[in-house]
């Protein structure tokens, strides 16, 4: 007996040792953040920060009946980063749980001042998700974090699809639009993508009626276009499509939509399995930068009133491939015009060596004489269920 | 620290009390104290907040010595 | 004195899980920071003086067979400045272990646990190492067998999944490294983990044979391993971000997903970390242990192992941050390090072998 005593009493000794979570914070003393917004204020320079904090009544199965806000945005503001996030409690009734929050939407403005401070101070805390993804806003933020996305009601969760769908769709958004990439990208010259979000009206429908109407588009949020930030600070911006070529070139994407035109008829060609090959030589004391892109078509759409024969089929992926590189290389020359070293060339005529280089690396400004010099091949392999158009009227040649 | 030392009485008291009851060497008895003793003294340095800082120490020393 | 005998096997795990165990965590971020694209060769030199100082320990080791090095300095200085050496070579191992465990400590606030108090991790680890401690090197050496596998399996596990963030454009710029500056702002590596491993001059006489060849392939292949995970945080975290996070390596699994269901590994590695750290800290608190059994000729173990519990987590709260301890270990645990395994060593080989030479001398005449 005495055994066993003395190993129940080792044994419950021992367990009080099991501390389980030191903090006490029951689930419900929680507010979980699902999206931040942060601004600052232009007269005084404080930090204004939005947290979206999800209300969990809206998606519990008794009571979510509907009648309540799925989300509710809190504004605070503070004299520096870490005051605000202290500073919630003066206004929030739970504990500010910002653990899970992926999406971060931070203005225009605020970019282009400089993110150094945000990426040191975020990346400095325990909790933080180097998957974070960043947005910019050139709308009014406080507009941005009080609109309410339809069909799925978290706008946190809203944005995030928004990019995954867009990169699925075209490609033209990367994935490698997160925090680590920004990070990564602090000490380069390399610039990094950050996707912009704008609201579609001029003000948002700040209740809950706005679920009950059928426009999903009214004061919706949609991404409409690319910002470029350069080390920390956002220098300029460019349209979706433009950083769909860009994506393409710096093969970041599997997937690439384009529209060509042959006998003025639109054609739209969907690619995949994309593979790009890159290089630097130099030839005549000038950098080359070599880029080597392969990629599968599958045709969408041809409004073509040819048969697709063989000819016409290569016919047309020397139009995709004369298409993609003409305009790939416009985008290219307008980056380098504009001092944007997308493509971090700088960086990778540094890290070149041998005697040649020796001359190029002395001149400061040798990338922007740097030449894309692009080949593109591509094959089509998906036609679609018909292989040759209905003519309708343009058959008996009427 | 009052239970800190409470403690340190407690288990002080029942490992010597053990200790001798075993019949234990004199010259284990003599070491195991001066061990407890020198882990007390650590433990009230830090909570008297002159934390003993045994790196320090060790730097002070090797900046001495010059190396 | 316990009459313990671990296998070849067994004491090559002890050694690797002793030298890689954690430094494949602590080690890299420094590295890269300073060597940037070419922090993975600088294990490669840290090893050869590995190597290096493990043979001279294994010639001091071959003199006096059976012997562990507190008996050696003993039997080669003479009571008293050998006892004081010997007494040196204590404390140094309780040093040791203070800074391990004062690692854990770090560790789990850092990433984990930020609220929990410093002590509670502390005194848990402590606890659990003493109980090893006191049931001996055998159960140590058994036990570190089998948490190597699942150590090495679960490292696998997520170097295999964080391969898809492989990114060869991290390499960018390598082979331009300052050979002699990265030596000097990086002999930390030659303390801390190579040198370190002095503390198996206390169990090279439980070894039952093949110590040099077990020993010396077991440094080869932690260097192999160190420089590996160099490589491998460079490749998937990038020289930028390596180079600032304290724990480069919990980042990388922080960051591994596959698909979107199976992801933060964090605590995976965590684990793997915990089992590195007990084998590690259990070598060392033995040894101390070990050490100030022999010295003091006392035959059982349990009492002292019990007191220094109380000393060394008292010692391990002697830092205030994190930042004390990496500034420590950058600038003066390779000459204090130095001091116990190449200094000592050496005076001891010397003045045995002029003793030797003396003893020689005075038997021919007499002969």
């Amino acid at each position: 007996m005495r055994p066993a005593i003395r190993r129940i009493a080792l044994a419950g000794l021992a367990l009080c040792c099991l501390t389980g979570c030191w903090d006490r914070t029951e689930i419900n003393e929680l507010a979980i953040v699902g999206l931040v917004g942060s601004e600052e204020n232009k007269e005084t320079g404080a930090s204004i920060v939005y947290y979206q904090i999800v209300n969990p009544v809206a998606f519990s199965q008794e009571s979510g009946k509907g009648g309540t806000s799925p989300v509710y945005t809190y504004k605070v503001e503070g004299e520096s980063r870490g005051e605000t996030g202290r500073r919630s409690a003066e206004s929030l009734p739970r504990k500010l749980f910002t653990d899970h929050y992926q999406t971060h939407i931070i203005t225009e403005a605020l970019a282009r001042k400089g993110l150094r401070q945000f990426v040191n101070f975020y990346e400095r805390q325990y909790n933080r998700r180097s998957s974070l993804l960043l947005f910019i806003t050139d709308s009014k933020l406080s507009d941005v974090m009080m609109t309410y996305t339809p069909l799925e009601q978290l706008p946190g969760r809203t944005l995030r699809a928004l990019v995954h769908n867009t990169n699925m769709s075209t490609g033209r958004i990367s994935l490698k639009s997160r925090v680590k990439d920004l990070v990564e990208n602090m000490e380069s010259s390399k610039c990094t993508m950050l996707p912009v979000i704008s609201l579609s009206d001029s003000k948002p429908f700040q209740t809950i009626k706005r679920f009950e109407t059928i426009e999903a588009n009214r004061s919706n949020l949609v991404l409409s276009g690319v910002a470029v930030i350069k080390q920390d600070r956002m220098v300029g911006r460019i349209g979706l499509r433009d950083n769909g070529y860009y994506n393409l070139l710096k093969g970041e994407t599997n997937t690439f939509f384009q529209t060509i035109k042959m006998n003025n008829r639109d054609i739209d060609l969907f690619a995949n399995k994309i593979k790009v090959k890159q290089s630097l030589t130099q030839a005549g004391g000038v950098p080359v930068w070599n880029v080597k892109i392969t990629a599968n078509l599958a045709i969408h759409n041809n409004e073509q009133m040819e048969k697709l024969t063989w000819e016409n089929l290569s016919k047309l992926t020397d139009e995709f491939n004369r298409e993609v590189s003409e305009t790939t290389n416009q985008l290219y020359k307008r980056a380098l015009k504009k001092e944007w070293d997308l493509f971090g060339l700088a960086d990778m005529i540094k890290s070149k060596r041998g005697s040649a280089w020796k001359a190029i690396q002395d001149k400061e400004e040798a990338w922007k004489d740097t030449r894309l010099n692009l080949k593109v091949t591509s094959s089509v392999n998906d036609v679609g269920e018909i292989i040759n158009p209905y003519m309708g009227g343009k058959a008996s040649g009427k | 620290m009052i239970w800190f030392i409470l403690l340190f009485i407690v288990i002080f008291g029942g490992s010597l009390t053990l200790m001798i009851r075993q019949r234990t060497e004199k010259r284990e008895i003599v070491l195991v104290t001066t061990l407890l003793l020198l882990g007390f003294a650590d433990w009230m340095s830090v909570f008297l907040n002159h934390k003993f800082k045994s790196s320090k120490v060790i730097a002070l020393l090797i900046d001495l010595v010059g190396l | 004195m316990e009459s313990s005998k671990i296998t070849v096997w067994q004491f090559f795990v002890l050694t690797l899980s002793f030298l890689a165990g954690t430094s494949f965590f602590f080690i890299p971020g420094g590295l890269i920071a300073v060597a940037k694209q070419d922090a993975w060769i600088i294990p490669f030199w840290a090893g050869a003086a590995g190597i290096a100082a493990a043979l001279i320990w294994i010639r001091l080791a071959r003199q006096y067979p059976g012997m562990s090095i507190i008996h050696i300095c003993m039997k080669v200085a003479g009571k008293p400045i050998g006892g004081l050496l010997a007494f040196l070579y204590i404390t140094y191992f309780i040093q040791l272990s203070v800074f391990i465990t004062r690692n854990v400590g770090d560790f789990m606030k850092q990433t984990m646990m930020p609220i929990t108090p410093l002590t509670v991790f502390h005194s848990m680890f402590l606890v659990i190492t003493a109980y090893a401690v006191i049931k001996g090197i055998e159960t140590i050496a058994r036990s570190s067998e089998l948490l190597f596998i699942i150590m090495a399996l679960t490292f696998v596990l997520i170097f295999c999944m964080a391969l898809a963030q492989w990114d060869w454009n991290h390499f960018q710029g390598s082979f331009r490294m300052n050979v002699w500056e990265s030596l000097v702002e990086t002999r930390n590596i030659f303390g801390f983990p190579f040198l370190e491993s002095l503390v198996f001059l206390m169990l090279f006489p439980f070894v039952q044979a093949k110590v040099k060849r077990s020993f010396i392939w077991a440094i080869i292949m932690a260097t192999a391993l160190l420089s590996l995970t160099t490589f491998f945080t460079i490749g998937v975290l990038g020289v930028t971000r390596a180079s600032h996070d304290t724990y480069p390596l919990f980042v990388i699994a922080q960051e591994v997903h596959v698909g979107t269901f199976f992801e933060h590994l964090e605590s995976t590695i965590a684990l793997i970390l915990l089992a590195a750290i007990f084998i590690k800290l259990s070598i060392a608190y033995y040894c101390s242990v070990l050490g100030l059994c022999q010295l003091f000729r006392i035959s059982s173990r349990f009492w002292v192992t019990i007191a220094l519990i109380l000393l060394i987590s008292g010692l391990a709260l002697g830092y205030d941050n994190v930042v004390e301890n990496i500034e420590f270990s950058q600038r003066y645990d390779f000459e204090y390090t130095l001091l116990y395994s190449i200094f000592i060593p050496c005076l001891l080989l010397l003045v045995s072998w002029i003793r030797k030479g003396w003893g020689k001398r005075r038997e021919e005449p007499a002969s």
